[in-house]
């Protein structure tokens, strides 16, 4: 591992990588701060980009959009009380009313210290935790990488808001789609219609470029500009000084961006919102939160920002990304022809490694970046969707082009974008069927190679000790989001009668 | 469209998906035994979720149930729509350029920005940094149309 880390850490300081760390993190920061546009989007329309690129400097660029555009969503939260990314949507509660009290540059110190300090603490957590959780994917065959792969889908339809059932549709419609073209075991080739486009089957990067960002600037179509103008002018932003008091409250919210990460289901916005409830809850005046108490910011930065190295945890090791982010970027390591698992960190510990080391630099780069220019960000994050969305439209025009140079796979991602549009708003969840259609051939070939081991008996998939395992972890993924569910009409069920007798 | 009838509308859809999942396996040679057990296997846990999806959305009264809105500002939306579909078309003869810039300026004005001068200006800014930074500086290629040489 150290001889790794230092080929990687030479790999690093070449002027290429910094300047793919540099120019992802400043890409991330303003994604994140423009409301409206997610790191899941720039993430899905940079993997094309970093195609050709050093698998070093794809990543890195990657990464750096992944924990700037985290951060990035504090700033309009802080001076526009719009948050950039709902992941700061708590950072706003106390974060607003500094700006409003004319402390927005107190503000923004506390939320960049803060990110800053939760993602070097997730990022050390991934270096350590990596290596070890991808030892123990070594043991894995066939019928564990099936289950391996439907782990990954229950992971992210407990993510799903409305319906659970709509979620598991989502990512077997994914699966489905994967299906088509060529059989990864025997080569035959299924439901292509005849196109021969289609025979390498769904080509997954137009498909993710087209649900995340297609479907979203339809999504802001109906909104000229989401935000008007800042609450503060940037001249008059003063620079303050970080209050005495807060590390304990930064440390305790990056480890629990940490741990929230590593679980698959949770993300930014759960792990911000425990955080602030955490630190209010334990506070010795409570009373303070919500009306312009740094600890607030604080405490919900330094978790959305915790969580960018847990949730690669998951990602690298077992190939289960744990948000929508991870998803998108487990597109960019396949598409470099790094396959999630134990030879990350083998065979390819060099690149991993660098990837992960970067991480620790985009920090570094958010850091100074928000310190010293965060109201130039927030100005960025006011201009007008008429503009936004034509150019969001030709970047995913150049992304979805790129991989085959094929403008059959444009026409794809508009098909996407526009029926990914319509199945969002009918409760469908887009990430899960980008899961899928990323999975669908992981589970294929791990499903096919464990019937044929078994002679077809299913039994295979209960019978080893590591699957037994998989499903207990399944299900535990599953049954909290029931469980909500039932929960959930019982309140509803119980707020009828209420009403009726009140009515009576 | 209230979300229950939506459900219900989804639930059938994936009886048929599911269906002609299964008729098309029909098709599949011996050899690729394991392509059709994995795609009934498919075909069969659709089903199943559509079969709970309309019990569920059955059991449940419409009348508390959200509506779906599904277009907002139906104007904007179809214009984005049929904008990205007219310069998908016209990338294919006139290639990247023209067709960027005609798209930029004109969805532009669309969806309500009314300076025309500052339009066509932020748009061959716009062009212009995309143009070197993604084709000139990362080398990603970009569509070049039946007219080649125009880009």
């Amino acid at each position: 591992m150290s001889t790794m880390l230092l080929s990687a850490f030479h790999s690093l300081i070449s002027p290429s990588v910094l300047l793919a760390v540099l120019t992802g993190t400043i890409g991330g920061i303003i994604i994140g701060a423009i409301p409206g546009l997610t790191a899941t989007m720039a993430v899905a329309l940079l993997i094309p980009v970093t195609f050709g690129m050093n698998p070093v400097v794809g990543l890195a660029l990657m990464g750096g959009v992944y924990s700037g555009g985290m951060y990035g969503g504090a700033i309009s939260s802080i001076l526009l009380s719009t948050p950039g990314t709902p992941a700061a949507a708590a950072t706003a509660f106390d974060g607003y009313p500094l700006t409003r009290q004319g402390r927005g540059g107190l503000a923004i110190t506390v939320a960049t210290v803060a990110s800053f300090w939760g993602g070097i603490i997730s990022t050390f957590a991934l270096l350590l935790l990596a290596p070890l959780l991808a030892k123990f994917a070594l043991k894995f065959g066939p019928p564990e990488y099936f289950l391996l792969a439907i782990m990954g889908l229950a992971s992210i339809v407990t993510l799903t808001s409305g319906n659970l059932i709509k979620g598991l549709i989502s990512g077997l419609l994914g699966l489905i789609i994967a299906t088509i073209g060529m059989d990864p075991i025997t080569g035959y080739i299924r439901f292509t219609w005849g196109i021969v486009d289609l025979y390498e089957g769904v080509s997954f990067m137009p498909a993710l470029i087209g649900l995340f960002s297609i479907s979203q600037i339809l999504q802001l179509t109906s909104e000229s500009q989401i935000v008007q103008e800042l609450a503060i002018a940037p001249k008059r932003l003063k620079r303050e000084k970080l209050p005495k008091g807060l590390a304990p409250t930064i440390t305790r919210g990056g480890l629990l961006g940490t741990i929230v990460g590593i679980l698959p289901g949770a993300g930014a916005t759960i792990a911000a919102f425990i955080s602030y409830n955490f630190a209010k809850q334990i506070s010795k005046h409570p009373e303070k939160f919500g009306k312009g108490n740094p600890e607030g910011v604080a405490a919900t930065e330094s978790a959305n920002n915790g969580v960018v190295g847990g949730s690669l945890v998951p990602l690298l090791t077992l190939g289960i990304p744990g948000n929508s982010v991870a998803a998108a970027l487990m597109g960019g390591l396949m598409i470099q022809g790094l396959i999630p698992g134990p030879e990350l960190f083998t065979k390819h510990g060099a690149i991993t490694y660098a990837f992960i080391l970067s991480l620790f630099l985009a920090n570094i780069f958010f850091l100074i970046l928000g310190l010293y220019f965060a109201p130039m960000f927030a100005k960025v994050a006011t201009v007008s969707n008429a503009i936004l969305i034509p150019a969001i439209a030709i970047l995913s025009v150049i992304g979805s082009y790129a991989i085959n140079n094929s403008l059959f796979d444009v026409g794809l991602m508009l098909f996407f974008g526009i029926t990914g549009y319509f199945l969002h708003k009918a409760g469908f969840s887009l990430g899960a069927i980008v899961l899928g259609l990323i999975l669908g051939p992981i589970a294929e070939l791990g499903f096919g190679q464990s019937l044929i081991i078994s002679n077809g008996s299913p039994w295979i998939f209960f019978s080893r000790p590591i699957s037994i395992v998989l499903w207990i972890l399944i299900i535990l993924l599953i049954l909290p989001a029931f469980k909500g569910g039932i929960m959930k009409k019982m309140r509803a069920k119980e707020g009828e009668s209420d009403s009726d007798a009140a009515g009576e | 469209m209230k979300e229950i009838n939506v459900n219900r509308i989804s639930a059938l859809l994936g009886f048929i998906l599911s269906g002609s999942m299964l008729l098309g396996t029909r098709k599949f040679p011996a050899r690729a035994l394991s392509a059709k057990r994995y795609v009934v296997f498919l075909a069969i846990s659709l089903a199943v979720l559509s079969l709970v999806l309309l019990l569920s959305s059955l059991r449940t009264s419409t009348e508390k149930e959200r509506k779906i809105e599904w277009i907002a500002d139906p104007i904007h939306f179809f214009e984005t729509v049929a904008g990205v579909v007219v310069y998908f078309i016209l990338l294919q003869y006139l290639g990247f350029l023209i067709p960027s810039f005609l798209f930029l300026v004109v969805m532009g004005w669309l969806l309500g920005y009314r300076k025309p001068v500052k339009l066509i200006l932020i748009s061959l800014a716009l062009l212009a940094s995309i143009y070197i930074v993604f084709v000139r500086f990362l080398a990603v290629p970009v569509p070049t149309g039946v007219l080649g040489g125009l880009m």
